[in-house]
């Protein structure tokens, strides 16, 4: 079980990749809402990886055509993460 | 607009981090993996673990099953994740341990174990052998309340070591290698208890170490074991716990049986009604029909006689007149007499003119009776005439009305038939109307005279082994360390 600590550490990290790598927190929270949207109704996938394509967030290819649940989880957990991260000010909205 | 070479790097960065805090971080996102996988109730919290143990592969273009077999945590992950399909519980829960151990000599088994997948080989290979009554979880747990001097310790520890034992035969070998095999037992049992209620009882360092517990035999198998169950005590609980809902489930029932029952005194009126019904149906003779009766078959037989004789003289002469010779005689009477008393005043002239006898008085009568003949004849053909006229007429009038006649008469034969028709049916029928009255007595629906169904309980092995498994991930919670 990770701990508090771990979190925040893992926020930091993913405060710094965003930084680093230009993603938005909008992004992350879109791709967050998308991703649990699948997880609740496996049939919206196809549409989720041409959104994420079309998004320039990945290209063909990249997304494997098979559910990847872990996928899914990160991006679901990364969307939460940046939702809270604004809501303590951690982030800029 | 992100680029995606960008995103793709961002996410290779903090994807494993993040799925190690996913469940903290957004607690409902486990259950709903593990839904997405198809698992229900409990198991969802384990599967959607196990689905995410495999993050560090995540987008980097692998499939789940391979991320799940390639992580570090494949051996758990995937038994985990097989255990959903209900066939597996031998391949898929022990495959990272039961199996490697089985094909591979049991010392090196137990520490390639130990290196590459951690507490799952060693769980099933070393810890959770056959005998393995000194598995309580802790020394004297002050906190968990599972000791090995807690009641039925021992008994949990005895029952999963003899289920296990039979689960696959690689156990047993790791196991004896491992000396946690039933010689072993007491040791544990003491080891546990000696060891201080601080100590999780899962490392090296503990207590338990000095006194050749389960830790300190796990730990001559490498350190891999220990760091893991140290770093991820929930997954460990719920391996554990998985195993003893495995057990458990074997010796569930398979099956219940319902049986419901009607009001006896109902039952045996039905049955009664049914054996009246079969006699009724036994005895009921063939439908009697009544013969056409006699007014039908002489209407019937006259009707068709008169319809295969065509209208004749027959017909005509039942209407002449009776009294039309009487008219023709009396009128040709006339005529005679009129004749003779023209004849006599022919006479009666001839003699006044002193003539008779004469020629004169011959050609005098001879014209009178030619005249009275002749009228005589004119006469009689014109009144016979219109008498046979006037038959002929009544008779092709009367055929119609004779066929409508006929025709009425059969109708009331019919009647009179139908009735000795219903007699028959009724005396037929007799036992069938009262089976009616019985029957619909009874009620219209067919008494329920009782069943006994039998249904399977698909307690399977795998839920329940899904089903410990979240169980001891709250045990392995409590071992967690809380944060500093």
């Amino acid at each position: 079980m990770a701990t508090a600590q771990q979190v925040a550490e893992t926020k930091q990290m993913v405060r710094e990749a965003m930084q680093e790598e230009g993603v938005s927190a909008e992004t992350l929270i879109r791709l967050g809402k998308m991703a649990e949207a699948v997880l609740k109704n496996k049939n919206l996938y196809p549409q989720f990886v041409q959104a994420v394509i079309d998004s320039d967030l990945a290209e063909d290819g990249d997304i494997p055509a098979e559910i990847d649940y872990q996928m899914l989880g990160v991006f679901a957990t990364l969307g939460e993460m940046a939702r809270q991260m604004i809501a303590s000010g951690e982030l800029g909205a | 607009m992100a680029n995606w070479k960008k995103f793709k790097k961002f996410v290779q960065k903090v994807a494993k981090p993040v799925a190690a805090v996913a469940a903290i971080v957004y607690p409902p996102l486990i259950p709903m993996i593990g839904s997405a996988l198809g698992a229900t109730g409990a198991a969802t919290a384990v599967v959607g673990a196990a689905a995410l143990s495999g993050a560090a592969s995540a987008v980097a273009g692998d499939s789940t099953s391979d991320i799940l077999k390639n992580a570090a945590l494949g051996g758990a992950a995937a038994g985990i994740v097989n255990a959903v399909a209900p066939t597996a519980f031998d391949s898929g829960l022990l495959s990272g341990g039961g199996a490697a151990a089985t094909t591979a000599p049991a010392t090196t088994a137990a520490t390639t174990a130990a290196t590459d997948i951690g507490l799952l080989s060693g769980s099933t290979g070393t810890g959770l052998t056959a005998g393995g009554s000194g598995l309580g979880l802790t020394a004297g747990g002050g906190s968990l309340g599972i000791t090995a001097a807690s009641p039925g310790a021992s008994a949990i520890g005895g029952s999963l070591g003899t289920q296990l034992a039979g689960i696959s035969t690689g156990i047993g070998a790791a196991g004896a290698l491992s000396g946690l095999t039933a010689p072993a037992t007491t040791a544990g049992t003491s080891a546990v208890g000696s060891m201080a209620p601080v100590d999780y009882g899962l490392t090296s360092g503990g207590a338990a170490t000095s006194s050749g517990g389960i830790m300190d035999s796990l730990a001559k198998y490498g350190s891999g074991v220990l760091d893991f169950a140290k770093a991820n005590p929930q997954l460990a609980g719920s391996l554990l716990g998985a195993l003893g809902g495995a057990v458990s489930a074997a010796n569930a029932p398979k099956e219940q049986t319902t049986t419901t029952s009607i009001d006896p005194q109902i039952k045996a009126e039905y049955l009664a009604n049914l054996e009246r019904a079969k006699a009724a149906a036994a005895n009921l003779g063939v439908r009697q029909f009544a013969q056409p009766g006699a007014m039908y078959t002489a209407a019937e037989q006259n009707l068709y006689n008169l319809g295969m004789t065509p209208f004749g003289a027959k017909d005509i002469q039942q209407f002449f007149n009776p009294y039309e010779e009487q008219v023709v005689q009396g009128a040709l009477g006339d005529i005679e007499r009129t004749r003779q008393m023209q004849e006599q005043a022919n006479m009666a002239q001839a003699t006044a003119a002193r003539a008779f006898g004469g020629s004169r008085q011959g050609v005098v009568s001879a014209l009178t009776n030619e005249a009275a003949l002749r009228q005589a004849g004119t006469t009689g053909g014109q009144l016979r005439s219109a008498g046979f006229t006037q038959a002929a007429n009544l008779g092709l009038a009367a055929r119609p009305m004779n066929i409508a006649g006929l025709q009425t008469s059969m109708g009331l034969g019919a009647q009179r038939d139908a009735l000795t028709q219903a007699r028959l049916d009724a005396q037929r029928n007799i036992e069938l109307e009262r089976l009616a009255i019985t029957g619909g007595a009874l009620g219209l629906q067919p008494a329920n005279t009782g069943s006994t169904s039998t249904q399977p309980l698909y307690s399977s092995t795998v839920g329940s082994a899904l089903s410990g498994g979240l169980t001891g991930a709250y045990i392995g919670s409590l071992l967690q360390p809380k944060p500093i």
